[in-house]
């Protein structure tokens, strides 16, 4: 039976990176779906269906969060913390897509139970590269979470 | 220890001027000792003399009893005859007795002898043999040479009163003799030869008396005075000697006593000429059961300490233990509690509210030990460390300060590689999808991807020409020149970029006239500007927008403040705006990097910056403090 494509949210702020993902994404031979959302806050209304995102129909829940770091207003690690300190969604996974490589990031992400977490690269090829592996795990060998309701 | 100069007394005043001086209470003490002993030696001397006295009177009385004895055998038989010889004549007085004389059948002649005859004849013998003189006399005698003497006849009138013996030492000549007389009363045999006198069985009729001569006794007593007084004289000699030693001691006590005197006076002197160039104070601290404290001595450096003089807590020390600052005290009574307890050592840094008016830190050390009384006594000293205190905190403070810049360096690095590799993540990979897209030269998005890659191009642009100017501002060499504020800020409001009637929408109130900025005027420039531009362009779409400048007192401290009523922030959010390269909103053009400038010059000089908003729409207000640059001056 042929699964659903997979649903990926991308949590961004810079529109020019979300382009760039998204560009990649398309080259990317596993089907998936990619949502969209210029920050934090987005993201939060989106997964909780609120202002915007109310609709279930147009807003379903995500199998995997792409997220950015630094961020105006609430940024990825507030994210990563109510997401993964609230039950109903702490088991979808959380990539951390930043172009931070600082210690201090990298800690507080894994502390808060971000599932994995990569830097982008500048370098096209190794961007592309990355974006396919990225798929490659994230979509076709690891083992989602069962399924709930979307 | 003591040199001689000051604690000793000189030989020669010890040998002449001291050592003969008399002393009156052991000149008494050497007075009644002789008192004592004369007087147990003439006691003594007159109970001797009693003793010998009284046996001469006991051989006196036996002798008369003997008498008196032989006496009454005599008148028991009614007298005795005798031979009639040249010495015993017959007695005249007796001449009306009928038998007064008789011829023994033999032939030989007697008469008779009646006691007062033969008592008479008896004495006669013992004086002419002993020497010892017996008289039986009366104040009526029947023969007139029986008459008494002067003596006799005294002790006879006493007996008619009814005295029962008679004696005394008399002086007869060159010799001396006790005389004793006894009364004699009528008896029946009597009465054969004074019965014609009238007198009655009973009746006082004379006395008898002896006469013991004294000498014998004499010579005896003579030969024990010699004994006796060398017994008592040893002993006085003795208690003489006892009393000279004494007064040797006392003495030597003496010179003792005023030679400590004078060597603690030199100890007291050499501590307080030491004391006093100590650079703190050294003293004594004494903390009695009962919860009093006084310092028995200190030296004076406590003027300095505390501003008061050592008699001012001599017996009461709660005027210097009121002195330690409020902040300190609790400590400062736990260390002092802790040290008595265990018998440790009491050290303590704490503040003085000096009596002058300011505030003085010191450093305490004392050792405590136990009096027979309960109380604690300390020794120690306190010194200022104000100097040093001043330098600790102004180290501590460098050492605070030097570990923010640090920290702050470190995420200025991250930060600044993040976001400078952002737009790189963005020109590379978009070229790179552009390069694919005109392989095939199909594609209508390249307009908008070159569009981005140059916005990115410009974003990094602005990025560093923002990181120049504030490495330029923050490294600067501080300039050190005293600026008026307001003059400050309309020069700053002269150059904000012209988009709205600045002379109208930004007012600067009066107060900032009298206030002085010390300090780099480029810094002071750079936190105006930043913020009255950021006013500026959150109030471009009020009508009419209305931003104020101006300075707050609060406690004594110049609160600056540039308030707008602009689009506001948001109050979850007011914390985060001074980070680097943090924007709220990434549409606007800023670089992130103004209000983080802004907040490294205020804390430069160790101020605070911070924001008051209600929310979004409800306008904004930044106040910020310049505490090491800031002065209000009224003068000018």
């Amino acid at each position: 039976m042929l699964r659903q494509p997979m649903i990926i949210l991308h949590v961004e702020d810079e529109p020019a990176h979300a382009e760039i993902l998204r560009m990649a994404f398309e080259q990317c031979k596993v089907k998936q779906h990619l949502l969209h959302v210029a920050d934090g806050g987005e993201a939060l209304d989106y997964i909780y269906r609120r202002a915007d995102y109310a609709r279930p129909e147009t807003s379903p829940r995500p199998d995997l969060i792409l997220l950015d770091l630094h961020m105006p207003k609430i940024d990825g690690l507030e994210v990563l913390k109510t997401l993964k300190g609230d039950h109903h969604f702490s088991s979808i996974p959380i990539v951390v897509l930043t172009t931070s490589s600082a210690d201090s990031d990298l800690k507080t992400a894994y502390n808060r139970h971000a599932n994995s977490y990569l830097t982008k690269p500048v370098d096209f090829e190794k961007f592309t590269k990355m974006v396919d592996v990225l798929c490659e795990y994230w979509l076709g060998m690891n083992c989602p979470p069962p399924a709930t309701e979307k | 220890m003591i040199p001689p100069e000051e604690g000793r007394i000189p030989a020669k005043m010890s040998r002449f001027g001291y050592e003969n001086r008399f002393n009156p209470t052991l000149g008494i003490v050497a007075l009644l000792w002789t008192l004592i002993i004369g007087g147990l030696g003439y006691w003594h001397y007159h109970q001797v003399s009693a003793g010998f006295l009284a046996n001469a009177r006991t051989a006196a009385r036996y002798s008369i009893q003997k008498d008196m004895t032989y006496r009454r055998w005599a008148t028991g038989h009614g007298g005795i005859y005798a031979p009639i010889t040249d010495n015993t004549p017959p007695n005249p007085y007796l001449s009306h007795l009928p038998e007064r004389d008789i011829t023994t059948p033999s032939g030989r002649a007697l008469t008779l002898v009646n006691p007062a005859y033969m008592t008479r004849q008896v004495y006669q013998l013992g004086r002419e043999t002993f020497d010892s003189r017996g008289h039986i006399t009366s104040l009526n005698p029947l023969r007139p040479e029986n008459a008494p003497d002067n003596w006799e006849r005294q002790a006879l009138h006493a007996f008619a009163d009814g005295a029962e013996e008679r004696s005394s030492l008399v002086a007869e000549g060159d010799a001396a003799f006790l005389r004793l007389m006894f009364p004699f009363y009528v008896e029946q045999g009597c009465l054969r030869c004074h019965g014609s006198q009238g007198y009655e069985v009973g009746d006082l009729i004379g006395g008898i008396s002896v006469a013991i001569d004294w000498t014998p006794y004499q010579q005896a007593m003579a030969a024990i005075w010699p004994g006796y007084a060398i017994g008592y004289g040893g002993i006085w000699l003795l208690g003489l000697g006892f009393i000279e030693l004494h007064r040797r001691r006392l003495r030597a006590f003496l010179r003792y006593r005023k030679q400590s005197t004078l060597e603690q006076r030199a100890l007291l002197t050499r501590l307080q000429k030491l004391g006093a160039h100590l650079p703190g104070m050294i003293y004594q601290y004494r903390l009695y059961p009962d919860g009093r404290s006084c310092v028995p001595y200190a030296s004076q450096g406590i003027g300095v300490i505390f501003g008061v003089t050592p008699d001012q807590v001599k017996t009461d020390a709660s005027r210097v233990m009121e002195m330690v600052h409020p902040d300190d005290t609790a400590a400062f009574k736990v260390a002092i509690q802790r040290s008595a307890r265990d018998k440790s050592v009491w050290r303590n840094e704490f503040r003085v509210l000096h009596s002058a008016g300011h505030i003085l830190w010191v450093e305490g050390y004392a050792t405590p030990e136990e009096l027979s009384d309960g109380s604690i006594l300390w020794h120690g000293y306190i010194q200022d460390i104000n100097d040093r205190k001043q330098s600790e905190q102004l180290l501590e403070q460098q050492q605070q300060m030097l570990k923010r810049r640090n920290a702050a360096l470190e995420q200025f690095s991250y930060t600044v590689s993040h976001e400078l590799r952002t737009p790189l993540v963005t020109a590379e990979n978009l070229l790179g999808f552009v390069q694919q897209k005109l392989a095939s030269y199909q594609d209508t998005t390249v307009d908008k991807h070159m569009g981005l890659i140059r916005d990115a191009a410009r974003r990094m642009n602005q990025l560093l020409d923002s990181l120049m100017h504030m490495f330029r501002v923050e490294s600067t060499p501080l300039d050190d020149s005293r600026v008026n504020a307001a003059a400050l800020v309309k020069e700053v409001i002269g150059k904000l970029p012209t988009r709205l009637n600045n002379s109208e929408t930004v007012t600067m109130q009066d107060n900032l006239e009298g206030c002085y900025l010390t300090g780099d005027p480029a810094h002071f420039t750079e936190i105006w500007q930043q913020l009255l531009d950021n006013a500026v362009t959150y109030s471009e779409q009020k009508t009419p927008p209305v931003i104020e400048a101006g300075v707050d007192l609060v406690d004594g401290q110049s609160v600056f403040y540039v308030r707008d009523n602009g689009c506001g922030i948001d109050p979850r959010f007011q914390e985060r705006i001074f980070g680097l390269f943090d924007r709220l909103d990434t549409s606007n053009t800023g670089s992130g990097l103004g209000l983080a400038l802004v907040k490294n010059i205020v804390e430069l000089y160790g101020g605070r910056i911070w924001v008051d908003s209600a929310g979004i729409g409800q306008g904004s207000c930044f106040y910020f403090t310049l505490p090491a640059a800031a002065d209000q001056d009224k003068k000018n």
